[in-house]
């Protein structure tokens, strides 16, 4: 049975057996998803069952020509960005890069440790802290692109805009990231040069969403 | 070859551009340093991504799928309020005024009885019409048959009597002498 013959039988005949299959196969990417999107186990559990709830409360609406993979995510992203917003109203995050370009100093909430085991845990934290700072359109298209793997096309199908957005936001992403992590990583291949070749003068850098 | 955009950069780096784009743009990086310094560096970035690594949690039985049993639960918990909603509205309402209920409804309950009463005594005419036909039918069937039967028995009787008269004289016969 595929994601959207299950799902078809949860809109028409709310078969528990095919809900309960939908999330045995999809609750480990959504979670990971929440994850990546939140830096925040527990709340990443809390989302994701946020998120299979308004699944079965929304199976009306869905389409059944439509994928049910891009529904799914949709809704997933959807409330990681209310709960990211709600921390931010709340001051449980630190701010993100402003609008202006530059980039905070990174605040890692790692503490570093002598031992050489643990050294992949620092960076994987440090990691972890950047991208939080990433704004966030920007980390959207970064984690979907980057950890869960969907093509730049399917990320213009979960997020409804068009597929260059996406890879100008990829651009983007990467570069403030790259900023980010730059005293951690080797100076001459993470310098990213201050005078970009001609042809990428004058482009338009993408704006996030607000 | 013209500098490529960074859109088609970072499709080149995750391996989403066509094929013969994505030989051209990599013997572009081969020749362009500028170009090159752009792609190590995202590459580095990329490379400092793959180590932030989430936990395998392992997979949950089929027959027990985690998220599923909060719906349970829920519908549980809605069953259980709305019963207690209901016996709470059913014990906690005012009763209702009998008397006053009655009342308004006689007159039409009146109606309907009379109604009813009516039907049933227009059908058990009907019915008692029926049996009173099949009841004359009957008798004169039995009448005609009767008669039947008396016409054969009288017919019966007189060609007993001739055999019987035949029989006699047959019996009586006395040849003749001879001469």
């Amino acid at each position: 049975m595929t994601d959207e013959q299950a799902m078809w039988r949860v809109q028409s005949h709310d078969d528990p057996e095919a809900f309960a299959e939908i999330v045995r196969r999809w609750e480990g990417p959504i979670r990971n998803l929440c994850q990546r999107m939140t830096a925040d186990l527990h709340r990443a559990e809390d989302l994701a069952q946020e998120t299979f709830a308004r699944l079965f409360a929304r199976r009306r609406e869905w389409q059944p020509t439509a994928k049910l993979s891009t529904y799914l995510w949709r809704i997933a992203i959807n409330l990681c960005h209310d709960e990211n917003r709600r921390r931010t109203r709340h001051g449980e995050v630190p701010l993100e890069t402003g609008e202006d370009g530059e980039s905070p100093a990174l605040i890692t909430v790692f503490h570093p440790t002598p031992h050489d085991e643990l050294e992949t845990e620092e960076r994987a934290e440090q990691v972890r802290a950047a991208l939080l700072r990433v704004s966030e359109p920007f980390r959207t298209v970064l984690v979907l692109r980057h950890y869960e793997g969907l093509k730049f096309r399917e990320i213009a199908e979960v997020l409804h805009v068009p597929e260059g957005t996406v890879k100008s936001r990829m651009v983007e992403g990467l570069t403030q990231l790259t900023r980010l992590l730059q005293p951690t990583l080797n100076d001459s291949a993470a310098t990213v040069p201050s005078s970009e070749p001609a042809t990428w003068q004058n482009r338009s850098q993408p704006k996030a969403r607000p | 070859m013209n500098h490529p955009t960074r859109e088609d950069l970072v499709a080149h780096l995750y391996g989403e551009l066509p094929p013969e784009q994505q030989t051209e743009l990599a013997a572009h990086l081969r020749e362009c340093a500028d170009c090159q310094k752009v792609a190590t560096a995202w590459r580095g970035t990329m490379a400092e991504l793959d180590t932030w690594q989430l936990p395998v949690l392992p997979a949950r039985p089929k027959s027990t799928p985690a998220f599923f049993a909060p719906f349970v639960r829920w519908a549980a918990a809605a069953c259980l309020a709305a019963g207690l909603g209901f016996l709470g509205g059913r014990f906690s309402a005012p009763a209702p005024d009998a008397v006053a209920l009655r009342a308004a409804l006689a007159p039409e309950l009146s109606k309907i009885s009379a109604a009813m009463d009516a039907k049933l005594a227009e059908d058990r005419r009907a019915v008692t019409e029926i049996l009173r036909t099949m009841q004359t039918q009957r008798t004169e069937d039995y009448a005609s048959l009767r008669r039947a039967l008396e016409t054969l028995a009288l017919n019966t009787e007189d060609s007993l009597e001739t055999a019987q008269q035949q029989i006699v004289q047959l019996a009586t016969f006395t040849e003749p002498a001879q001469r």
